[in-house]
């Protein structure tokens, strides 16, 4: 049925009807936007303050959402790999199928993110919040989607590739603030507050982390280095830098691997 | 002075009298009078009254108002007593401590139930002795520190008694120098600019039952000795700066029944030595306790520790000071053998907490899964803490304040 489409005339808008069909009846996607559903509604539901839930919400996003973004679009990348060499052998453009499967797992990641925690913030009446949220949500999934995509086109092997995602989940999760952390110890004696904000900005989590923090009364105790970076984000410039590196998280990855995937001998 | 006050006369001053105003009044009457100043709105400033033993009663609502010219009444004879006068707008000044009652130089005045609003200071009391500062409403509009001043304010005194007062949105609400052997009771301290309590120099002081809610960086207790500290609450006092209570250069002092809520630090202590701190609650601060190295001596026992993002911070590896049967919430421990005192020792300064101390950047890594791992690491191997302040016998149970 599909295949009859494929051979008709919008092709790249049916190629992404397919994947998004595909993926968002899959049982992983279904079952992993049920528990994030749960999981963010329990822990509103223990919060007693907007700050508190803030918070509680943003430990799970920041574990979760590279996570799955990570793992879920390079496990579907892998195991639709025939269908795709299948598609490739038909007279569609790579450029075509790559945007098509790139669009299709970024917006099926977002509607996942929406239904799992942006409604069960709107239910529980931090709108404010859900809204910021979503925005957060969107560019994260992007990012992470991007970069999974990119390490799946480049890694033929499925286990390589899937052992490089296992890595840089860890690298943005844990590694870079364990290496941040080393210099500012390293380097206390010197004024490390006016540089740190560009370098900490450069990891997408840490910048949803602290944007979060930032709004939330936990701001407070952030201390000197807060108010550093809390005058650095505040400005436009600060606005324009990391904006304009999150743009690179998400265009460069993909960029790497439409050029690889369009050269590839499948 | 006993005939005096037998034979004393009352003044008394309203818009349709022979006597239309406080400076008038103040003028004809005698020493040990009464002057009653009935309900109205008396433009006036610069009334100082300079006769022993008069009692100035507002009887309803008896404005004095300074219209922003100068400082509304200045008291420089013993024995005044002022109660139930409304009196507003004493205008700004960086010359003059302009304030609407200020007594200068006197011993034995009574300030009951007045209202002051919108002044530069509020009440003012220098170099006086055995007062009373009783029930006033006091409250201002300022907005910069700068241009604000203190609502009850107190230089070189002794002997105050200060107590059921509410001060609103001043620079400081409560303000002490060189303030001896005075009592601060039941007072109600919110909004202030700066500090709710501001205490410096003042020996042998006791404050008790005061509430310090929401003031720009809380409360604070400096170069001061035998001082004694219960029944207050602290709550609310969250900001980059703002502390419960921040106490530096502090001797002998008692700090006891007192709780501490949601502020960004509880209790602040920088060279704070032999006191001890008990029966206090803490509940839901950013940092519960900021010890720093040079504090010693002090004893934190039957203190509750809850909900704290950090309980206890220091900058030092060692500990001057002794932690003993506290309760903390974040204690996970056993009790086998049932004597209320859990079994493992607890070490309140996290490594997360002692690396912020050190390294104030670390501060940013808050809420990051990095520093969550070393927290756990260091919950299953306690010896990468490198503090040595523990709590050797932590309290499985709440404790109950008497």
């Amino acid at each position: 049925m599909q295949l009859r489409n494929l051979s008709s005339g919008s092709r790249q808008l049916s190629l992404f009807e397919h994947y998004i069909n595909d993926i968002v009846r899959g049982k992983w996607f279904i079952a992993y936007t049920v528990l994030l559903f749960a999981l963010i509604y329990a822990v509103l539901m223990f919060s007693f303050e907007t700050s508190q839930a803030v918070v509680g919400v943003m430990n799970l996003v920041i574990f979760i959402v590279p996570a799955v973004g990570l793992f879920f679009t390079s496990m579907y990348y892998y195991s639709r790999r025939e269908f795709m060499e299948f598609i490739l052998s038909q007279p569609v453009s790579r450029t075509f199928v790559y945007f098509s499967f790139y669009l299709a797992m970024s917006l099926a990641m977002i509607f996942s993110f929406i239904l799992g925690v942006s409604v069960p913030m709107f239910i529980q009446g931090f709108a404010p919040e859900a809204i910021k949220m979503s925005l957060w949500g969107v560019l994260l999934n992007m990012i992470f989607v991007a970069i999974s995509l990119m390490v799946s086109v480049l890694a033929d092997d499925r286990v390589r590739g899937l052992g490089t995602v296992l890595l840089l989940w860890f690298f943005f999760t844990i590694f870079y603030d364990a290496v941040l952390t080393a210099v500012i110890i390293y380097f206390r004696d010197y004024p490390i507050e006016k540089f740190i904000p560009f370098v900490i900005a450069i990891n997408p989590v840490d910048d949803f982390r602290i944007s979060t923090l930032l709004s939330t009364d936990i701001a407070a105790m952030l201390g000197y280095s807060g108010a550093v970076i809390k005058h650095f984000f505040g400005r436009f410039f600060g606005v324009l830098y990391v904006a304009f590196l999150q743009s690179l998280w998400v265009l460069i990855p993909f960029l790497v691997g439409l050029w690889r995937f369009r050269k590839k001998d499948f | 002075m006993l005939i005096n006050i037998l034979i004393a006369g009352t003044v008394v001053v309203c818009p349709d009298c022979d006597v239309r105003g406080l400076k008038q009044a103040v003028a004809i009457a005698q020493p040990y009078d009464t002057i009653l100043v009935k309900e109205g709105h008396y433009t006036e400033d610069s009334i100082i009254v300079d006769k022993p033993g008069l009692v100035i009663m507002g009887e309803g609502e008896a404005v004095i108002d300074a219209n922003h010219k100068w400082e509304a009444i200045l008291v420089i004879a013993d024995s005044v007593t002022i109660k139930g006068l409304t009196v507003m707008n004493v205008p700004v000044s960086y010359i003059h401590d302009h304030a609407g009652i200020k007594f200068d130089g006197v011993s034995g005045c009574v300030v009951e139930n007045n209202t002051l609003i919108n002044n530069f200071f509020a009440i003012y009391l220098a170099h006086s002795e055995n007062c009373l500062v009783k029930d006033n409403y006091i409250k201002s509009n300022a907005t910069r520190e700068m241009a604000a001043g203190n609502g009850i304010h107190a230089w070189y005194c002794h002997d105050l008694y200060i107590t059921g007062n509410t001060v609103i949105q001043h620079r400081d609400g409560i303000y002490f120098e060189f303030v001896d052997n005075s009592f601060i009771e039941g007072n109600y301290s919110t909004k202030n600019l700066r500090y709710g309590l501001h205490f410096m120099f003042s020996d042998r002081d006791v404050y008790s039952h005061n509430t310090f809610v929401n003031n720009g960086a809380g409360t604070a207790v400096m170069y001061s000795r035998l001082i004694s500290l219960y029944n207050n609450i602290f709550e609310k006092n969250w900001g980059g700066a703002s502390y419960g209570i921040l106490l530096k250069e502090i001797y002998d002092c008692k700090i006891y029944n007192n709780i501490f809520r949601e502020n960004t630090v509880g209790l602040y202590m920088e060279n704070c030595n032999r006191t001890p701190i008990e029966h206090n609650d803490f509940i839901g601060n950013g940092w519960a306790l900021r010890v720093m190295a040079n504090s010693q001596e002090n004893m934190v026992s039957q203190n509750n520790f809850i909900d704290n993002m950090f309980e206890v911070a220091t900058n030092s590896r060692r500990s001057f000071n002794k932690f003993n049967k506290n309760y903390w919430s974040k204690y996970n421990g056993y009790d086998l053998d049932r004597d209320g005192i859990g079994d493992i020792p607890y070490r309140p300064v996290s490594l997360t907490s002692y690396l912020i101390e050190n390294y104030e950047a670390i501060s940013l890594m808050l809420e990051s899964y990095f520093l969550k791992l070393l927290d756990l690491l260091e919950k299953i191997a306690p010896s990468i803490n490198p503090v040595g302040l523990i709590d050797r016998e932590p309290l499985m149970e709440k404790v109950k304040h008497d």
